[in-house]
């Protein structure tokens, strides 16, 4: 007699997993037609951008955007670009590493230090170069300044990625006979890779919106132009043409990652990091620490010192009332607080969709409004005066009119420390709260908003100081007549009234640093907070 | 751990939660496909499938966390959900332990299981435990939970400081601070390790008994299910396949797939004569439901390991065969052997004790018994 194991029909017991958390069935129909509201907001620059240049009419558009001066401005642009983003990579990675993977002696210090010229407004740091250094301008001068301005960007994303890095890989890595170099290269390095791409893209795009510090240091891009031409001269044509090429750099660079990034993930394999190990630095610890006090010096010390010189030698002539000082920190603290408010709230039905209810349609919605972070805030300045005139009229050059352009400039700012928050409130913890008896109100309040709250008051604070150095957006929208901290920073620099200056920049140090480094903390202590499952 | 007193329960039997045609898909993709389950009230029934199955999807439509798209729940006569309303969750009156128990990380232990309850109630318990307090007597009835699942004391911690087990166990206090007339879990054992798994399974199982609650558990894990449950309901392709004790369930599997999904099982050619099968290890007897099925002739048998005996002694009326492979389990060994008949495949052997056997050795396997068997389909 024969055996057979198998007999009889085989029933298919095990169907393929769809998806770890059962799909809700509900579309959140109000929450879409929120979002798709901000959306469309968002979108204003880009339609203003593509209204002008038809109005301008194409031939014509073809013939400003291909004169010698045009490309002038362009090639400024975009060499300078290149150059400052490599020297950020370079010093933000190199920093990085060092404080994150090195024994380098004070790295408690140096994680705070080498990030706070973050918080200084671009134009501060320039005012503070210029008026050391008269030599400090044209193209070595800005890449100079930008480079200690902007290498945070690079800095902050690469040294989270190097924290949350796996020594194990390392360890692994030198014993299957890679030298240390080697090791740091392929596999420290291009595990950081996507967060030193998004740290680059995040440099260009600062350095093609950046009006203020090129102004001071006599340096043309196509943003200072667009700004002469649309501010003084009232060329609206070449203004037009100009923000035209400006938006597609702009979107080039943002592109351009999303190539080079291509569709690899990084993903850890296995979930717990067994403590921090780090190389010894040993006869490279003293050079190390040499460059760390000079980048330091040159980009933190040179505009804060230069602030405290001014003050201190400034007599009371030359120093503005403390009235209309206080006034402008007013008005200032007001913008910014409404600023925040917006930009948060703008980002909440954006990251509640996009967490919540994880679909394709959702993430393409969320990765749309980010797209706003490639606009030029001076573009969306230039958009909102045109809209308004031309639709809104009583909005032009009001007050309403230059919060919801920093709400529309800082909303990828908010939409970042929004998501987080709400991923801290999973529905799971809603559906528990809800099959105890509570409301669906009852569980927002005594739920999700403890949860939330946190992140979304971090959002607020993220875009109030990002509100508070801002410059370029400001001096388009500003109404008539009011004064804020960066307006007045502003006009005394022009006229070379660096004693009178120097206060307003004070303020404005003193406002953005002491929440950044709040922040910092709060950020740093994130995933924590995440321990409800461990 | 303290057991409560046995609250007033019903007798068995007596309907506490009826699901009837339940249907449920996502988009195109049918996930319940006409459910019906009937859990007793008082019993703890395991509702048993792999992953993917739509079981965590019943459980949620239980609860109220989704809308069928077609049927009924009823629990105690009350019309939870059908064509016309759905009760939402927050009036249902059902506990709920989610798989990774999604304790309010913003609250102390004491305030996640005082969650649910009324604050007039919380107030009321406050002024009784005051006047308690001062005879010297027991704490408010969040602390009674906590006592009940074994964490006294632990009130004022917050989630993140638990282990896994006690913050799993903090969820079951939770949802039955509301007193609830039923209780859904969800996986709560899986994120476990084994170890801990075994203790943290028989406590709930201890606490649910005691109190005479109605519970519905989901669950992947044969085991677990059969070990666990009162009553099983195994769902597969959006139905439930079978249902009844874990003892009907694994002696009297349907047909050959569940009889597998329920447990190690060889699934042998026989010949059904009457009551009597001949099997390659000898004859055996047929069990009853079987024989209604008026199966006879080539039939497919259902033989459990634990069925069968080896012995080294060659030459009797079992099987001959040869020893591939021993695993010892310390209760038990799980042997495998090689039947010498061409064209067969290895059978599997459970036996108590440390019975040592060597790789190769020849031996003669027979069984004990009675068993069911199904008509054997045409090849």
């Amino acid at each position: 007699m024969a055996l057979t194991a198998t007999a009889g029909p085989e029933l298919d017991l095990v169907e393929p997993i769809t998806s770890p958390v059962p799909a809700r069935s509900r579309q959140p129909v109000v929450l879409w037609i929120v979002a798709i509201a901000v959306a469309a907001l968002l979108a204003l620059p880009l339609v203003y951008v593509v209204v002008q240049a038809t109005q301008t009419g194409w031939s014509e558009m073809v013939h400003l955007v291909f004169r010698r001066f045009t490309l002038g401005l362009l090639w400024n642009t975009v060499r300078l670009s290149a150059a400052v983003t490599v020297a950020c990579a370079v010093i933000g990675t190199a920093t990085a590493w060092l404080v994150e993977q090195t024994d380098l002696p004070g790295r408690r210090f140096w994680a705070v230090a080498v990030v706070l010229p973050v918080a200084i407004p671009d134009f501060v740091i320039g005012f503070g170069w210029v008026s050391v250094a008269p030599a400090v301008h044209g193209f070595l001068g800005a890449w100079l300044v930008m480079t200690l301005a902007l290498y945070p960007l690079v800095y902050l994303p690469v040294a989270a990625s190097f924290r949350g890095s796996d020594p194990g890989q390392q360890e692994v890595a030198r014993s299957l006979g890679l030298s240390r170099p080697a090791t740091f290269a392929r596999v420290t390095l291009a595990q950081a890779r996507p967060a030193l791409l998004g740290g680059c893209v995040l440099v260009s795009l600062a350095l093609l919106a950046e009006y203020g510090a090129f102004e001071i240091l006599r340096y043309q891009t196509l943003t200072t132009e667009i700004f002469f031409e649309s501010q003084r001269s009232y060329n609206i044509p070449v203004a037009s043409s100009l923000s035209l090429i400006l938006v597609v750099v702009s979107f080039a660079v943002l592109g351009g990652e999303a190539m080079v990034r291509g569709r690899g993930r990084i993903t850890r394999t296995t979930r717990a990091i067994r403590g921090r190990r780090v190389h010894a630095l040993g006869r490279a610890t003293l050079p190390a620490l040499a460059g760390l006090v000079t980048l330091v010096g040159l980009a933190l010390g040179v505009p804060v010192g230069v602030v405290v010189y001014w003050l201190a030698s400034g007599g009371s002539t030359t120093l503005p009332s403390s009235t209309s000082l206080t006034g402008a920190a007013l008005t200032t603290a007001g913008y910014a607080a409404a600023a925040g408010l917006l930009a948060t709230l703008l980002a909440l039905p954006v990251a509640l969709l996009a967490v919540r209810h994880p679909r394709r349609s959702t993430a393409t919605l969320e990765r749309g409004t980010f797209v706003v972070q490639a606009v030029p805030g001076l573009i969306i300045a230039l958009a909102l005066v045109f809209f308004s005139i031309r639709v809104l009229r009583p909005l032009y050059l009001s007050t309403p009119l230059l919060i919801i352009g920093y709400g529309i400039m800082f909303f990828p700012l908010a939409l970042v420390a929004v998501r987080t928050s709400v991923a801290q409130a999973p529905l799971a913890l809603e559906d528990v709260a809800r099959s105890l008896g509570r409301r669906r109100l009852a569980v927002w309040w005594r739920v999700v908003l403890p949860l939330v709250g946190p992140g979304l008051a971090a959002a607020f604070c993220l875009v109030f100081l990002s509100t508070v150095t801002e410059l370029t957006l400001t001096l388009v929208l500003v109404p008539t007549g009011v004064q804020t901290l960066a307006t007045q920073f502003w006009a005394y620099t022009g006229n070379l009234s660096y004693a009178a200056a120097a206060p307003y920049a004070g303020l404005m140090i003193a406002i953005a640093v002491v929440p950044s480094y709040v922040l910092g903390r709060w950020f740093d202590r994130l995933p924590s907070r995440t321990g409800h499952s461990a | 751990m303290v057991r409560p007193a046995p609250l007033a329960n019903g007798a068995l039997g007596v309907t506490g939660l009826r699901i009837t045609d339940l249907h449920k898909s996502f988009g195109d993709q049918a996930v319940l496909s006409g459910v019906d389950l009937e859990v007793p009230e008082g019993s703890l029934t395991a509702v048993l499938g792999p992953s993917g199955s739509g079981k965590t999807t019943l459980l949620r439509i239980v609860a109220g966390f989704e809308r069928a798209d077609r049927g009924n729940v009823e629990l105690g006569g009350r019309v939870l959900e059908n064509a016309d309303r759905s009760l939402p969750p927050e009036q249902r009156g059902i506990g709920y332990v989610p798989q990774e128990g999604s304790l309010f990380p913003h609250l102390t232990v004491a305030a996640n299981v005082a969650f649910g309850v009324r604050r007039s109630t919380l107030r009321a318990e406050r002024r009784r435990f005051a006047l308690r307090a001062e005879r010297g007597g027991a704490g408010s009835h969040a602390g009674q939970l906590l006592e009940m699942v074994g964490l006294t004391g632990l009130g004022g911690r917050y989630p993140h400081q638990l282990s896994g087990g006690q913050q799993q166990r903090v969820a079951l206090a939770r949802a039955l601070a509301i007193r609830p007339a039923l209780v859904l879990l969800d996986e709560p054992f899986s994120s476990l390790d084994a170890g801990l798994r075994a203790s943290v399974r028989s406590d709930v199982q201890d606490v649910l008994r005691a109190g005479g609650i109605t519970a519905v558990l989901v669950t992947h894990d044969q085991d677990e299910a059969l070990s666990v449950a009162d009553q099983v309901a195994v769902i597969r392709d959006g139905a439930i396949g079978q249902h009844g004790t874990p003892q009907e369930l694994y002696d009297h599997p349907v047909d050959p797939a569940m009889a597998r999904f329920l447990g190690d099982a060889n699934l042998i050619a026989a010949t059904v004569d009457g009551d009597r099968v001949t099997t390659p290890f000898g004859p055996m007897g047929l069990r009853a439901d079987a024989r209604s099925r008026s199966c006879s002739g080539h039939a497919v048998a259902l033989v459990r390991p634990e069925q069968l005996a080896l012995s080294t002694t060659i030459g009797g009326a079992g099987m001959a065969a040869t020893v591939v492979r021993t695993e010892f389990h310390g209760h038990d060994t799980v042997i495998t052997v090689d039947p010498h008949s061409p064209g067969s495949l290895p059978v599997t052997i459970r036996a108590e004790g440390d019975l040592v056997v060597a790789d190769g050795t020849e031996v003669e396997v027979t069984a004990e018994g009675s068993v069911v068997a199904w008509p054997a389909t045409p090849e």
